[in-house]
């Protein structure tokens, strides 16, 4: 059994729009390496995501952060200055560089404007960009824009990752190149990954998180949802199928026979 | 440059100067036509210097807010990646520091945008660099720019431009809405010195140009800064709320709200409830006074406005060569008093004048006229200066009372028909007349006229005349003028000869 130096803990979390229940009693922990986030759209992802993120207050559990209770004020600002976080959708100053955006992204975080040129480069390498830094922001395609949102998040190098649909608009190169460095990074940092790319998961993720109706459907390994997978179904990966069983076997799919039917 | 604008960047900055500043440039700009009598129509040729007060403040600081809104959108909306409100660091950095920039970006803009009037006034009155009156402008977009900075960050999204667009709007105009009822009727331009107001209220600057007799309050201008760095803190600290609040829901948004707009509002109702007043009117003074020789005209100024007495009187002089010399000495004469330093400070006193003061006007007798001499001020209409000393000096040396009824009805009369109807026609031209001449002289340009409303053969008559030609008709018919004894077929026969 693997077992991991615990940074985030969630215990016992549920949170509510209004009426509609977006999280229900959720309690995960995560320590350093690649976790992933699968769930179809409504699932409770982002949700989940904010509240790791201190943006959303939880209905009712309790979050901690490398120690910190983000439920304090003094909790929650501890915990922010060690998180990194892509949201699916973001804006950059499209006018500037994006060496000053990478670099200013680090001064926001508090690193002085000396240490955050370095900081800045080592981003924009990290994610293979160090040549377009002097590019402005608008003349990056969609890629390019991504991985740049990607060296904003990761430039203060934070303890906690959390990255929505990081890899989405990548080429399979540019894929891969992410892939290595959040395998890399996840060595010593929490990496929290959600996409719908389950083959991204697969190559890197050392745990898996199923969420439906924001409840959890599965906590384990990847190899754990190839292993649901159906042998006949030839169309999908292994994790792609196990994973489409997870959702039917627990009722939030129909089955095969009764799409036929 | 870059790490001195950050988040600004340099290419929406200078988009940002150049916006600011492009309105009032191209005011001052219009002012360099000042004693061009080739001026295109679009220059203006008036001896004043005239920066459109109102709007440049609406422009400037809806612009300025705008802008604010859209850097906080960009840089610290929770979807912007470079400095979102989920970060750690220091949030007085993350925030006061772009306020900060913004801030002296958007004024210094307003500065570089005056410049050109401020060298032209300079020029043209001789006068020091405005320095208050440019830091009491300088203040408002600063100010502007701090309050779109944190809508932006509270809504952080686009659409936080629509209340950065409104907001200045309705700061702009609400001002003057407020300070419209406080403006006093009469013959003096009161130029809102005495609102308390003044201070608080964004379109209330000062001229830049030199109003003698009025200077700037230094504690007016100083309040004016405390308001800003209030508004500053403000906006700080309600971005700072923003980023320190749970969301979502919409209840997080309301202690930040609730500093950005109550805070300042405080602020400038204490500025304005014991603020200074924003003009410091002088001590009574001793004016300067000059006569035409032979003629009961006079012109009076404060000791500072030396230079604007030989204009005044050569316009006088002018206007008073359409007159026959016996029956202008005849007149008790008229007395020009220019500015807002003539203005009493308390009821139950004539004038703002020492005693000696007093007694010199009283010695130079004939009717006293204040005529606003302000330098830079909203264009109230040609000439509009002078305009009511041409009506007095009209009033003053003819005496037509035949033709009251007829002056009531000259712009309904179809035909002249009577002597009372054509003295009224001379008599609603006279005015324009004296002055498109005294302008000629003094290197302006043509004006449009104010002629009545008939038509025919005496009227046509008149109104083709060149002024040369009206002038020498009424220096030859005054007596008949003024009697009413002139027939349309008189003035066919007169008129007519020369055509």
């Amino acid at each position: 059994m693997v077992t991991y130096q615990v940074d985030v803990s969630l215990s016992h979390v549920s949170f509510s729009y209004g009426r509609k229940q977006a999280l229900s009693d959720v309690s995960l922990n995560f320590g350093n390496g690649v976790f992933g986030l699968l769930g179809p759209n409504g699932a409770g992802k982002t949700t989940l995501m904010n509240i790791v993120t201190t943006l959303s207050r939880p209905s009712s559990g309790s979050v901690r952060i490398a120690g910190a209770n983000v439920l304090t004020n003094s909790g929650r600002r501890r915990a922010r200055s060690r998180i990194g976080y892509l949201p699916q959708s973001f804006e950059l100053m499209n006018a500037s560089s994006l060496l000053r955006n990478v670099r200013y992204a680090a001064w926001a975080r508090g690193l002085s404007w000396k240490a955050s040129c370095d900081a800045a480069v080592w981003a924009l390498e990290q994610v293979g960009l160090s040549e377009e830094s002097r590019h402005q922001v608008r003349s990056l395609s969609g890629g390019m824009r991504q991985r740049a949102g990607i060296a904003c998040a990761i430039v203060a190098r934070p303890d906690v990752l959390v990255l929505d649909e990081p890899t989405v608009g990548l080429d399979p190169v540019q894929r891969i190149e992410v892939r290595r460095f959040l395998d890399a990074y996840a060595d010593s940092h929490t990496v929290l990954v959600s996409t719908h790319l389950v083959e991204d998961l697969a190559a890197i993720a050392d745990r898996v998180l199923v969420l439906n109706n924001g409840r959890l459907l599965l906590d384990g390994h990847m190899d754990d949802l190839a292993a649901l997978a159906n042998p006949e179904d030839s169309m999908a990966s292994p994790w792609e199928s196990g994973y489409r069983q997870l959702l039917t076997r627990t009722g939030h799919l129909p089955s095969d026979q009764d799409e036929v039917s | 440059m870059a790490r001195l604008l950050n988040p600004l960047s340099p290419l929406s900055s200078l988009v940002f100067f150049l916006s600011m500043m492009a309105y009032p440039a191209a005011l001052s700009v219009r002012n360099y036509g000042v004693g061009r009598s080739d001026a295109s129509p679009w220059v203006l040729t008036d001896a004043a210097l005239q920066l459109d007060l109102t709007w440049m403040h609406l422009m400037t600081d809806v612009i300025a807010c705008m802008f604010g809104a859209w850097s906080a959108w960009k840089a610290c909306s929770p979807r912007s990646m470079v400095a979102p409100p989920w970060i750690g660091g220091s949030a007085v950095r993350r925030y006061g520091v772009p306020v900060l920039k913004g801030a002296a970006l958007g004024s210094l803009a307003y500065a570089a945008g005056c410049l050109p009037a401020i060298v032209q006034t300079l020029r043209f009155t001789g006068g020091s660099v405005p320095v208050g009156a440019l830091l009491m402008g300088m203040a408002v977009p600063a100010a502007m720019f701090a309050l779109g900075y944190a809508l932006g960050a509270i809504m952080g999204s686009r659409w936080s431009l629509v209340p950065a667009t409104l907001l200045p709007a309705a700061l702009c105009w609400g001002s003057v809405f407020l300070l419209m009822p406080r403006t006093p009727k009469g013959d003096v331009f009161p130029r809102a010195w005495g609102s308390p107001l003044a201070a608080a209220m964004p379109v209330m600057d000062t001229g830049i140009g030199a109003e003698p007799g009025l200077s700037i309050n230094p504690s007016a201008v100083t309040a004016r800064w405390v308001l800003v760095v209030v508004v500053l803190a403000a906006s700080t600290a309600a971005c700072i709320l923003t980023a320190h609040r749970w969301r979502p829901g919409l209840s997080w948004i309301v202690a930040p709200l609730a500093v950005l707009l109550l805070v300042p509002t405080a602020a400038g109702g204490l500025v304005a409830m014991s603020g200074p007043a924003e003009w410091r009117r002088s001590a009574p003074f001793t004016p300067v006074c000059k006569s035409i020789d032979g003629v009961p005209l006079s012109v009076c100024a404060h000791p500072d406005d030396g230079a604007h007495l030989r204009r005044y009187m050569r316009y006088m002089r002018s206007a008073a060569s359409w007159f026959p010399k016996d029956s202008v000495e005849d007149s008790s004469g008229l007395v020009l008093l220019l500015g807002n330093a003539f203005t009493p400070t308390t009821h139950g006193q004539a004038w703002n004048l020492t005693d000696q003061g007093l007694t010199e006007l009283q010695h130079l007798g004939g009717k006293k006229i204040q005529v606003m001499t302000d330098t830079v001020t909203e264009r109230t209409g040609r000439y509009s200066d002078l305009a009511d000393v041409t009506q007095a000096i009209v009033k003053e040396f003819v005496h037509a009372d035949c033709a009251a009824t007829a002056l009531e009805n000259v712009y309904k009369q179809r035909t002249l028909d009577d002597g009372a109807s054509v003295s009224a026609f001379v008599l609603e031209q006279l005015p324009q007349r004296m002055s498109e001449t005294a302008y000629e002289a003094l290197g302006g340009g043509n004006g449009s006229s104010g002629m009545g409303s008939a038509r025919g053969p005496a009227a046509d008559l008149l109104n083709d005349a060149t002024d040369e030609e009206f002038h020498a008709y009424v220096r030859r018919n005054l007596s008949e003028i003024e009697r009413c004894a002139v027939t349309p077929s008189n003035v066919i026969d007169d008129l007519g000869k020369s055509h």
